[in-house]
């Protein structure tokens, strides 16, 4: 990653509300990269995105956006991020038109046409009045708006929550297009790890307010790997090289990007080794204690 | 700036347009009232009135929770700050003027357009729509509409605070408070007129206006949305 251009610096950030701190999160995207951002709720997805919008005040930290202080050249940021919201707001009263002819005022790279052309092709109805949209056709809306003022960074917050899966397929599509040229990046948030398998370069994985890891989708599925295997796992000197652990009446599963080390204390026939897919990796990691989360019931 | 003010008119453009025909009929309720027809209580009033139509804006953005979105386009906070102390005083003005010309022209009115389009019978509603703004648009931008429940609320609790004292201590402090304020402001307006005053009385407004925007635009830096 080194070589490429950031597009997006995120240094040591770190942001408390009572109850819950994001802290000390780094990570970097380079220009032209779709980076997904995974972590179960309310692991400070949103609270990162809205950081780098300046919608909230860092307690630490630094956030560089195209090279530039995204507070002190806070407009000059904008104007080459398109957005969208976790739940998008917009005054129910105006019309799909209307509205996006309003926000389009703002952006002096606005491409009318394109907006057009998009909203025809998300099967927007124009005269439409926001308040009429069900959910899915707002953050429709929402992403149209976004893809439609050339913007250098697309920051979108869980877009493919409520969409219907025919469209977030297509949307997927449009996103791996938009970078294509080499000049769009896109921070995207989603639960949705299929997604990140389908379209995503970059995975940075945020758990419990700190940063698990970030790094390139093909690093990481050749970095981790699905061990399973019997009680023997769960042993004070092999539990330690596990990530986290399921411990089930059939055996014990775990994550482990330590695998040489493993094969080093365990015999070949005592365990099974699978590469891990991102689904396995968030839900793995974090399962700690001795024996991690115990399936059927019984406590962890 | 303008794009800023444009968007919060083409936004509440409806709720706006509604506001304006129920305070033009308690308008006209007022001026056409004997009791309440003298020209100062018209002006207060219609002050009173006007005051509320920026703080809506504010609290309209607050209801949609679209105050994100605002601050999610490329502009400064302090731009949006500013945009809403221009359109609030902007809005003051005309609606004053509004409420004066809707006053002189309703057949029913009892007030005299000569005694309306005086300067001191403008800056009289001008103070009162002025002080109104400068106290509720730092709270509506920080809390939006708990803002201006607020305010309302420490009034009210001011005001039980202030009579349940009084009531304990037997005092007849309440009455003479109430009747010195009363006196202060009939003596503030007995001197308008004269134009070094009037002058001087725009000056002090328009510094409680710039003290009130500087706090705004303070508290709105700050405020995480």
């Amino acid at each position: 990653m080194g070589s490429l251009k950031p597009v997006l610096e995120v240094l040591n950030v770190t942001k408390a509300y009572e109850g819950f701190t994001l802290r000390d999160v780094s990570f970097c995207l380079p220009q032209g990269y779709i980076m997904g951002l995974i972590g179960h709720n309310g692991a400070g997805k949103t609270t990162l995105l809205s950081s780098i919008l300046n919608l909230v005040r860092l307690d630490a930290g630094e956030i560089r956006v195209f090279g530039l202080d995204h507070r002190r050249e806070e407009v000059a940021v904008r104007s080459r991020i398109g957005f969208v919201h976790e739940v998008p707001t917009f005054f129910s009263s105006l019309s799909v038109e209307r509205a996006a002819a309003m926000i389009a005022t703002f952006y002096p790279t606005w491409d009318e046409a394109g907006f057009r052309e998009t909203a025809a092709e998300f099967e927007l109805t124009r005269g439409k009045k926001l308040g009429h949209l069900s959910q899915g056709m707002r953050m429709r809306f929402a992403l149209a708006v976004a893809l439609s003022h050339r913007a250098e960074l697309l920051l979108l917050d869980e877009p493919s929550s409520g969409l219907d899966p025919a469209f977030r397929r297509g949307l997927l599509e449009r996103l791996s297009g938009i970078i294509e040229g080499g000049r769009t990046s896109v921070l995207f948030s989603t639960h949705i790890t299929s997604d990140l398998d389908r379209i995503a370069d970059f995975v940075t994985f945020l758990r419990q307010g700190r940063l698990v890891f970030s790094t390139t989708r093909e690093e990481l599925l050749e970095r981790w790997f699905l061990v399973k295997g019997g009680p023997e796992l769960l042993g004070a000197d092999i539990r330690p090289l596990f990530a986290g652990v399921v411990t089930a009446e059939y055996g014990v599963t775990g994550l482990t990007e330590k695998l040489p080390e493993l094969r080093g204390q365990v015999a070949e026939g005592a365990m099974v080794v699978e590469p891990a897919t991102l689904e396995d990796v968030v839900f793995y990691t974090g399962r700690t204690g001795k024996e991690g989360m115990r399936l059927h019931g019984r406590s962890s | 700036m303008l794009k800023v003010m444009m968007k919060d008119l083409i936004m509440n453009r409806n709720a706006l347009v509604a506001n304006l025909f129920i305070m033009a009929a308690v308008l006209v309720f007022i001026c056409s009232w004997e009791e309440g027809a003298p020209v100062g209580t018209y002006a207060f009033f219609s002050g009173i009135m006007m005051a509320f139509v920026p703080i809506m804006i504010v609290t309209r953005e607050d209801k949609f929770k679209a105050m994100a979105l605002g601050c999610s386009l490329p502009v400064t906070r302090e731009t949006i700050v500013r945009s809403r102390y221009l359109l609030s005083t902007g809005f003051a003005v005309m609606g004053i003027l509004l409420a004066f010309v809707l006053a002189a022209l309703v057949p029913s009115s009892r007030l005299s357009a000569t005694e309306l389009f005086r300067p001191e019978t403008f800056l009289r509603a001008l103070s009162v729509t002025t002080i109104l703004i400068a106290l509720l648009l730092p709270f509506t931008l920080r809390f939006g509409a708990l803002g201006l429940i607020l305010v309302m609320a420490a009034f009210q609790v001011l005001g039980i605070v202030a009579l349940t004292m009084v009531k304990l201590t037997r005092s007849s402090a309440d009455k003479a408070f109430v009747d010195s304020i009363v006196q202060a402001v009939g003596n503030l307006y007995t001197r308008l007129g004269s134009v070094g005053f009037d002058l001087l009385l725009a000056a002090l407004l328009a510094a409680v206006l710039l003290a009130s925007y500087g706090l705004s635009v303070w508290i709105f830096r700050r405020r995480e949305l």
